[in-house]
C-alpha cells in the first residue's frame, strides 16, 4: 500500500468522525475535539497533497502541514483541558498565542522548518527535509506542553476529580502519536507512514474516550451521510488505483462499439451502487435492524391499542410489546382510578406474584416521575432526592418486586405507571428508554381513552347507588341470556324487596336508609356467584338472575342473603337501629315457567306471598302462591286504610283516660292542632290522618309512668325527669307490637325532639325530624302551655304565642311556628281551653 | 453501591445531587418531606411498647395529635425501656446501641437504639459532610481513594465511632492510625501514631471536637521538636515527604516562629463538632490554613446538620430527624409552670435572629420523639419568599441549666450540689457560670460558706478549687478527660463573703439562678458584696 494510500485512508478517517461529530448535540468538549480533528486533516491533508505534488505549489501544502503540525501541542492542551473539565483560560491563551508566534515566525523565515527538497529517483519525487537545531525549539515546546498536559492530568487524578481509566484511551493515544513519530525517524521503518498511522489511531482513541463519555450516540457514525461519503471514497479508491488498466482493457476489446471513458464512467457508476446497498445492508443488519424492529413492533401495537377499548387489553398489550422486545422479565402496568386517586395494579404478566399492591398518590415516586416526566431506572431515583422521603415500606415493596425501570404514563397528570423489572440480558439502555417512552406516550392516550369510555359505560349500566346493574341493563341481559341459553337452561330469578324501608328512612334518615341499601347489594354481590346478573330494580327492588341454578340452591343463597340481611345491625353498638330485612320471591325456567315475562310475573307472586306472610322470608312460586294471589285479588279494596284502624286508636286513648284524664285531654287537643297545622302546610288527607293518629296516641307510653310522677305537684326531681323522658320509648315499645299502626312510630318517636338538635330520644335536628314530628312538637309544647296542671297554672295565649315566637329555630321549626301563631293569631285556630270551658258552660 | 464505586462511574454532578442536592430544597419542599417521613415514624412509634408508654392511651393519628398527644420528652421518658437494650419495645430494631455518659442523670450513662435505615441516613449524610467540607462552591468537591484522615474522635460504642465506620464502609480513605490499631491506645499514643503516618503520608482530612482538634494541632510542634523520637520518624519517612518538611523547618526558621500544621498538610476538609467550636476555629484557620466546617450530631439525634463551603451557618438535612424549635419565651413559661404544654415552631415558623432550644423525633425507627436534647440554637438566616434555599442556624450552647465545657463535659446543678456534698466542704450557696479566659472555656463557681466554718476551717480560694476538683473527678468521667487530654484545668472559684447572697435576695426579690445566672445578675451578686464592704468600712 503507497504512502498516498495511507494519506486518502487517514483523511476518510478524520473527515468521517468529524461529519458524525457535526451531527451530534455540541458542547465545548465536543467543539474542542472538532478542533483537534481540524488540525489533523490540515497536517495530514496538507501532508498528502503536498506528495502528490498538488498545485498552487508543494511548499503551499508543506506550510498548511506544518500548520496543523504546530498547532497540535495547543489544540491537545485545548482539548484535554476540556476533557477534565478544567477552567486554565490563560494557558489556554498563552500556548495558542505561541503557536501562533510560532507558525508566524516559520512562516516568514521557515526558520524550524525549511519546505523540504524535492528530487526525481526512479521516477519517483523523494522529499528531503533539512533540519537545523532551530527544530529542538519546536520540539522542546511541544515537550514542555506534553509535561503539563500530564501534569494537569495528574492533578486531576490526585484530587480524585477524575479516575485513570477514563483517560486511558486518550493517554494511549497520544502516547502511540509521540511513538509512531519517533519510529518513523529509525532506517528500518522508512517508507512506512507510522506518523500517519499512529495519527488515525489516536483520533479514534480519542473519540472512543469521548463516546465512552456518553457524549454522542454511536450511531451517528452510520448515518446516511456518512454511508454516501464512505461509498464514494471507496469507489474514488478503487479506481484510483484500477481506473487506467480499466480504460486500457476497455479500449482494447469495446472500443470499437462505445467510447470507452463512457463505459468507465458507466462502472463507476454501477459500483458505487453496487457499494452503497452493500454498505447500506451491512449497516442495517448491524445497527438499524434491531431499530426497525422496534418500529415495527411499535407500529402493530399503535394499531392494536387504538383499536380497542378495553383498559385490561391494552395494559396486557404493554406488557406483551415490552417483554417481547425488551426482554423484560416481568411487567406491572398500575392506573390511577381517579384523579387524586392511589395507583392500583390493573395488569401484570407474573401471575404467580403478588397482584394486589398499589402505589399512593404522595409516594414520591409519583413526583420525581411528575418531575422527570420521562422513564425512570431504579437505581437513578435511589439517588434521588424525593427517594430520601420514601417509607420503607414502599422501599421494600419496590425492592421485593426487583423494579428496574419506571415508566410514566403521563399527560398533564400521571394517570398510570409501568413496572419493569430486570432484562434477560444486559442492562437497561438509553435506546430501550427510548422505546420504552414511545410505548407510554402510545399508551397513555389509549388508556385514557378506555378509562374514560369505561367509566361511561360503567355509568350508563349501573345503578349508581350501590354499583349493581340498572333495571335498564339488567333486562337486556335477561333477554341475552335466555336466548343465549336456550330453552332447555336453567335460568332462575330471586326477586329481591327490603321489608318497610320507608319506616326505616323515616326512623334513621335516608342517609341511614342509603346505608342499609347499600351494604344490602353488597351483601347480594359477596353471596352470589361471579356469574350472577344482579340488578337494583327500583328503591328498594332488586333482582338475581342466576343461570344453571336448581331452585334448591337458589333458595339456600336466598336464605343466606336474608340472615346476613337481619344481621347488619345486631353489632353496631352506638344506637339500636331496626334491623333491615328483606323478602325473597323465586321461580325458576323450565320448571316453573316458560318464558322471561312468565319468570318474572311468578318470582313476583313468589314475592308478595313473602310480603304478605309477615315479611322476612323466602317463598319458592308453587301452586298455592297461585291461588294465595287469586283470593288477595277478590278481597276488597281499601279506600282508606287508616280509618280501619280508628277503633283501636280510640281504645288505646280510652286507656289513657282511665289512667290520666289530662293526657287523655291533652291528646285530643294537640291532636286538633297538629291537624290544623298540617292542613295550613298543605299536608295531603293521608297524612294529616298519619299526623292525627301519632297525636292521638303520642303520650300512650305515659301509661307505664307511675301515677304520682304523673301527677306529682312541683318539679321533677332529675330521677323522675328521665322516668317522664322515657314514655316516649314507652309509646313506641307499645305501637310496635301493633304493626298495622307502625306508621305512626316515626312521628310518634320524634315528637320531643328540637329543630336545633338538642332534644331526645334521638338528638336529630332540622329535616332530619320527620315533618309530622316537627307539627306535633309546636302542637305539643302548646297545649302544654296553654293548659292547667297539678303543678302550674295555664299561661295566656299571648305569653304561649310569645314562648312560640322565641323559641322558632330553637326547639320549633321556626316555618312551623310562623304558621302557627299566624293561625292563633287569625282565630282560625281556636284555644281548645277556652273551647272546652265554652262546652263545659253550655253543658 | 459504596460512594467509592459510585465516584468512578457516576458525574460529579449526580454525585452532589445525591449527597448534597438537599441544599437546593425549597423550604415547601424541605416540609412536605419531613411531614411524610414524620407520618411513617409516627405509624412505627405508636405501636412500640415504647411509644405506648409515652402516649397512655392517646391516639396518634394525625400531625394535629403529634403536637397534643405527646409531651416534650427528656431521657427520664426512655430510661426505664431504654437502659434494657430490649430491641422487642422499640418501634424497629435496633442495630447498634450508641451509648453515652448521663451527667445528673439516674443511671452513669444514656443509651440510644440505631436502627438500619437510620444508620442508612447517617451514612448518607456523613459523605454528604465529606463532600461539603472538600468542596468551594456547589458540585465541586474533591475526594480520592488515596486520601488519609487524622480523627481524633472517640470509638464506638460512642456516636463519633460511627463516622469511622461509615467511612471505612462508603470510601478508600485511610486513617490514621488504622481504626483497628487506635481501638486498643491511649488518646496520646493514638496523635502521635497518627502524625507520625501523615508526615509519611500527608494528612488529607482532619475531623474531631473543636477542642480536641485544636490541642491536637498544638500538640503536632510539640512531637517534632522532641529528640527521642525524632530519628525513628525520620526513618519511615519517603524523600519527597523529607523535602516538603525541610522546606517547611526552612521557612519557619525564616519566620521565627514554631512548625504549623499547615506547613506539612494540605487538607481537603476539615469537620469539627461538639460545643464551643466558635471557640477554636480562628486558633484552627491559623494553624491548618482552612477554616474548619461544623457539622452536629449526637448520641440521641444522629447526624442532624452540617454547615456548607461557606462556613456561614447550619442546613439541617431532611432524613435524620424532625424538627420543632422551642421558643425562649415558651422555656420560660415551662418553667414557671411546669403544666404549661408548650407551642414549638416548625422549620418553616422559624423567625431570623431568635434563639430556639430544638425539639427532635429521631426519624427511620428511631426512639426519641419530642425530644429535648438540650441545645440552643440561632437561626441566622430565613430565606425570603419564593427564593428557594433553607434556614441556616448557628450553634449557641447547650441549654442554659447545663454548663458544657469544650464539648467534654455537661455540669448540672445537681452534679454541682452532689461534688459539694461529697467534699463536705461547708459551702452554703453557690452559683456556676460558664465563662471564657482568651477564649477559652472554664467553669466559675461563685460560692459562700457557713458562717462557723470561717473561723474552724481553713477555707481558702485553693483549698475549694483543690477539693471539688478532686470531687468533680471522682463524679465525671468526662471532667477527668478534659484536664488528661486538653489539659486544661475547667475549674475557678470565687469565695464570696458570708450573707452576700442573702443580700441579693433582700435587695431583688429573688435567689440568683444556681446555673448560668446572666453576666447582668453576677455583676450585681459582686457589687453588692463590695457594696457590703463598704457598708461595713463605714460602719
Amino acid at each position: 500500500m503507497s504512502y498516498a494510500s495511507f494519506s486518502i485512508f487517514a483523511l476518510v478517517c478524520y473527515f468521517y468522525l468529524f461529519l458524525a461529530l457535526l451531527a451530534s448535540q455540541k458542547n465545548r468538549l465536543i467543539f474542542s475535539f472538532l478542533i483537534l480533528l481540524v488540525d489533523m486533516i490540515l497536517w495530514t491533508g496538507g501532508s498528502f497533497a503536498m506528495r502528490m505534488c498538488f498545485g498552487p505549489s508543494t511548499s503551499f501544502w508543506f506550510d498548511i502541514s506544518l500548520i496543523g503540525l504546530i498547532f497540535m501541542p495547543y489544540v491537545f492542551y485545548n482539548f484535554i483541558s476540556e476533557f477534565i473539565g478544567k477552567k486554565d483560560e490563560k494557558m489556554r491563551r498563552l500556548w495558542l498565542y505561541i503557536s501562533i508566534a510560532l507558525n508566524v515566525i516559520n512562516y516568514t523565515t521557515h526558520i524550524f522548518l525549511e519546505a523540504p527538497e524535492m528530487i526525481m529517483v526512479h521516477n519517483d519525487v523523494v522529499f528531503i527535509y533539512h533540519f537545523t537545531w532551530w527544530i529542538y525549539i519546536v520540539i522542546g515546546i511541544c515537550i514542555i506542553c506534553a509535561l503539563q498536559i500530564a501534569y494537569n492530568v495528574y492533578c486531576c487524578v490526585r484530587n480524585g476529580d477524575r479516575m485513570f481509566y477514563q483517560f486511558t484511551p486518550i493517554l494511549a493515544g497520544i502516547s502511540i502519536l509521540l511513538l509512531g513519530h519517533g519510529l518513523i525517524m529509525l532506517d528500518i521503518f522508512k517508507g512506512i507512514p507510522l506518523d500517519i498511522l499512529s495519527g488515525i489511531i489516536n483520533a479514534f482513541l480519542v473519540f472512543y474516550a469521548l463516546y465512552k463519555k456518553h457524549l454522542f450516540n454511536l450511531k451517528l457514525l452510520v448515518s446516511k451521510r456518512n454511508c454516501y461519503a464512505i461509498s464514494a471514497i471507496l469507489t474514488i479508491l478503487l479506481f484510483s488505483n484500477y481506473l487506467v488498466p480499466l480504460r486500457n482493457f476497455i479500449a482494447r476489446h469495446f472500443s470499437y462499439y462505445f467510447d470507452p471513458m463512457i463505459i468507465v464512467f458507466i462502472i463507476f457508476m454501477f459500483v458505487f451502487v453496487c457499494i452503497h446497498t452493500l454498505l447500506k445492508r451491512f449497516i442495517d443488519q448491524i445497527f438499524i435492524k434491531e431499530e426497525k424492529q422496534q418500529a415495527d413492533y411499535l407500529k402493530n401495537f399503535s394499531d392494536r391499542v387504538r383499536n380497542t377499548l378495553s383498559v385490561y387489553e391494552i395494559a396486557q398489550d404493554i406488557c406483551e410489546i415490552i417483554t417481547e422486545t425488551l426482554g423484560v422479565h416481568r411487567v406491572y402496568v398500575c392506573m390511577q382510578e381517579g384523579t387524586h386517586q392511589d395507583y392500583h395494579i390493573i395488569y401484570s404478566n407474573a401471575t404467580l406474584e403478588r397482584q394486589n399492591f398499589s402505589f399512593q398518590v404522595d409516594n414520591p415516586m409519583v413526583e420525581e416521575l411528575m418531575e422527570k416526566k420521562d422513564c425512570l431506572l431504579y437505581n437513578d431515583f435511589k439517588r434521588s432526592l424525593n427517594y430520601r422521603s420514601m417509607w420503607e415500606n414502599e422501599k421494600q415493596l419496590l425492592e421485593h418486586l426487583q423494579i428496574e425501570c419506571i415508566v410514566p404514563l403521563i399527560e398533564d397528570e400521571l394517570i398510570g405507571m409501568v413496572l419493569l423489572t430486570k432484562k434477560i440480558k444486559n442492562h437497561y439502555t438509553y435506546e430501550d428508554m427510548k422505546f420504552l417512552s414511545s410505548v407510554a406516550s402510545i399508551s397513555t392516550i389509549a388508556l385514557k381513552n378506555s378509562r374514560l369510555y369505561e367509566i361511561v359505560y360503567q355509568e350508563a349500566i349501573s345503578d349508581e347507588m350501590t354499583g349493581l346493574l340498572n333495571r335498564k341493563y339488567f333486562y337486556k341481559q335477561f333477554e341475552e341470556l335466555f336466548v343465549h341459553k336456550g330453552k332447555d337452561s336453567t335460568l332462575t330469578l330471586i326477586l329481591v324487596s327490603l321489608d318497610d324501608v320507608r319506616l326505616y328512612n323515616q326512623l334513621y334518615g335516608t342517609k341511614e336508609g342509603d346505608k342499609a341499601i347499600i351494604q344490602a347489594a353488597q351483601i347480594m354481590k359477596k353471596t352470589m356467584p361471579d356469574t350472577a346478573v344482579i340488578s337494583r330494580l327500583s328503591g328498594k327492588e332488586f333482582a338475581i338472575l342466576l343461570s344453571e341454578c336448581s331452585l334448591q340452591t337458589a333458595r339456600d343463597m336466598a336464605e343466606n342473603v336474608r340472615y346476613q340481611l337481619a344481621n347488619v345491625n345486631s353489632d353496631k353498638d352506638d344506637f339500636a337501629l331496626k334491623a333491615m330485612t328483606g323478602s325473597f320471591g323465586i321461580a325458576s325456567i323450565p320448571l316453573l315457567a316458560s318464558n322471561p315475562k312468565q319468570l318474572e310475573e311468578y318470582a313476583n307472586q313468589a314475592l308478595y306471598q313473602a310480603k304478605r306472610r309477615g315479611k322476612n322470608q323466602v317463598v319458592i312460586y308453587n301452586e298455592e302462591t297461585k291461588s294465595s294471589m287469586q283470593m288477595q285479588k277478590d278481597s276488597k279494596d281499601k279506600e282508606n286504610i287508616y280509618s280501619e284502624y280508628a277503633e283501636m286508636i280510640y281504645a288505646l286513648t280510652a286507656t289513657i283516660d282511665t289512667k290520666d284524664h289530662y293526657t287523655f285531654t291533652h291528646s285530643k287537643n294537640v291532636a286538633y292542632y297538629a291537624c290544623e297545622l298540617a292542613y295550613a302546610i298543605g299536608l295531603k288527607e293521608d297524612v294529616v290522618e298519619i299526623i292525627r293518629e301519632a297525636a292521638l296516641l303520642h303520650d300512650i307510653g305515659k301509661i307505664g309512668v307511675r301515677e304520682d310522677i304523673l301527677n306529682k305537684q312541683g318539679k321533677l326531681t332529675d330521677e323522675e325527669y328521665e322516668i317522664m323522658k322515657g314514655h316516649v320509648e314507652n309509646s313506641i315499645g307499645i305501637i310496635r307490637y301493633l304493626p298495622s299502626l307502625d306508621y305512626v312510630i316515626p312521628v310518634v318517636i320524634s315528637h320531643h325532639e328540637r329543630w336545633d338538635g338538642k332534644g331526645y330520644p334521638r338528638g336529630i335536628a332540622k329535616d332530619d325530624i320527620p315533618i309530622g314530628g316537627r307539627i306535633l312538637c309546636v302542637a305539643d309544647s302548646f297545649d302544654a302551655m296553654t293548659s292547667k296542671r297539678s303543678y302550674k297554672e295555664s299561661f295566656t295565649l299571648e305569653y304561649a304565642i310569645k314562648e312560640l315566637k322565641s323559641q322558632a329555630g330553637k326547639q320549633f321549626d321556626p316555618q312551623l311556628a310562623e304558621v302557627f301563631v299566624r293561625l292563633l293569631e287569625s282565630g282560625q285556630i281556636k284555644l281548645q281551653v277556652e273551647q272546652r270551658e265554652k262546652n263545659q258552660s253550655n253543658d | 453501591m459504596r460512594f467509592e464505586d459510585k465516584r468512578k462511574i457516576l458525574s460529579k454532578e449526580a454525585i452532589w445531587q445525591e449527597y448534597c442536592g438537599f441544599l437546593d430544597l425549597s423550604i415547601d419542599k424541605f416540609m412536605q418531606m419531613q411531614h411524610r417521613l414524620l407520618e411513617e415514624q409516627m405509624d412505627l412509634w405508636k405501636k412500640s411498647m415504647l411509644g405506648q408508654s409515652i402516649l397512655k392511651g392517646k391516639s396518634l393519628e394525625s400531625f394535629e395529635d403529634f403536637q397534643k398527644h405527646i409531651p416534650l420528652t427528656t431521657y427520664e421518658d426512655y430510661a426505664d425501656l431504654l437502659l434494657s437494650k430490649d430491641s422487642s419495645v422499640l418501634p424497629s430494631e435496633a442495630v447498634l446501641w450508641i451509648q453515652t455518659t448521663w451527667e445528673g442523670g439516674s443511671h452513669p450513662i444514656k443509651v440510644a437504639p440505631y436502627t438500619e435505615n437510620m444508620l442508612k441516613s447517617f451514612q448518607h449524610n456523613t459523605i454528604a459532610c465529606l463532600l461539603l467540607a472538600t468542596s468551594q462552591k456547589k458540585n465541586d468537591f474533591h475526594v480520592s481513594d488515596k486520601d488519609t484522615i487524622l480523627y481524633g474522635l472517640a470509638p464506638l460504642p460512642y456516636a463519633t465511632g460511627l463516622v469511622s465506620l461509615v467511612f471505612e464502609q462508603e470510601t478508600n480513605i485511610k486513617f490514621l492510625p488504622p481504626v483497628k490499631e487506635a481501638q486498643s491506645m491511649s488518646f496520646s499514643q493514638r496523635n502521635k501514631l497518627g502524625f507520625k503516618q501523615g508526615l509519611a503520608q500527608n494528612i488529607d482530612y482532619f475531623f474531631g471536637l473543636g477542642s480536641v482538634t485544636y490541642y491536637i494541632s498544638l500538640a503536632l510542634d510539640s512531637m517534632s521538636s522532641g529528640n527521642s523520637s525524632k530519628s525513628s520518624l525520620l526513618k519511615s519517612i519517603p524523600l519527597h515527604r523529607l523535602y516538603k518538611i525541610i522546606q517547611a523547618k526552612i521557612k519557619c526558621k525564616k519566620e521565627q516562629r514554631s512548625l504549623m500544621p499547615k506547613d506539612l498538610f494540605q487538607l481537603k476538609g476539615f469537620m469539627v463538632a461538639g460545643t464551643d467550636n466558635d471557640l477554636y476555629k480562628d486558633d484552627l484557620e491559623r494553624l491548618w490554613g482552612i477554616r474548619p466546617m461544623e457539622i452536629f450530631a449526637g448520641t440521641e439525634p444522629t447526624l442532624i446538620g452540617t454547615e456548607t463551603w461557606q462556613r456561614d451557618g447550619l442546613y439541617f438535612f431532611p432524613d435524620a430527624c424532625f424538627y420543632e424549635f422551642l421558643p425562649i419565651s415558651e422555656r420560660e413559661r415551662m418553667k414557671g409552670d411546669p403544666h404549661y404544654i408548650p407551642k414549638t415552631c416548625l422549620l418553616d415558623e422559624v423567625c431570623e435572629n431568635e434563639t430556639y432550644e430544638i425539639v427532635l423525633s429521631v426519624l427511620k425507627g428511631g426512639a426519641f420523639m419530642r425530644y429535648r436534647v438540650g441545645d440552643m440554637y440561632r437561626c441566622v438566616s430565613f430565606p425570603q419568599h419564593n427564593q428557594k434555599s433553607l434556614p441556616k442556624f448557628k450553634y449557641i450552647d447547650r441549654v442554659p441549666e447545663v454548663i458544657d465545657i469544650a464539648g467534654f463535659t455537661r455540669i448540672t446543678q445537681t452534679s454541682i450540689e452532689m461534688v459539694i456534698h461529697l467534699s463536705g466542704l461547708p459551702i452554703t450557696e453557690f452559683c456556676a457560670k460558664k465563662e471564657l479566659y482568651n477564649n477559652r472555656p472554664f467553669l466559675h463557681l461563685y460560692v459562700e460558706v457557713s458562717p462557723s466554718s470561717a473561723y474552724e476551717r481553713a477555707i481558702t480560694v485553693e483549698v475549694l478549687r483543690q477539693h471539688l476538683s478532686v470531687y468533680f473527678h471522682y463524679v465525671d468521667q468526662d471532667y477527668k478527660d478534659l484536664k488528661k487530654i486538653l489539659g486544661i484545668e475547667p475549674l475557678q472559684i470565687t469565695l464570696l463573703k458570708i450573707g452576700t447572697f442573702a443580700m441579693y435576695k433582700k435587695a431583688y426579690g429573688q435567689n440568683i439562678e444556681r446555673i448560668n445566672p446572666s453576666i447582668h445578675a453576677i455583676q450585681k451578686l459582686l457589687s453588692l458584696q463590695q457594696s457590703y464592704y463598704e457598708m461595713e468600712g463605714k460602719i
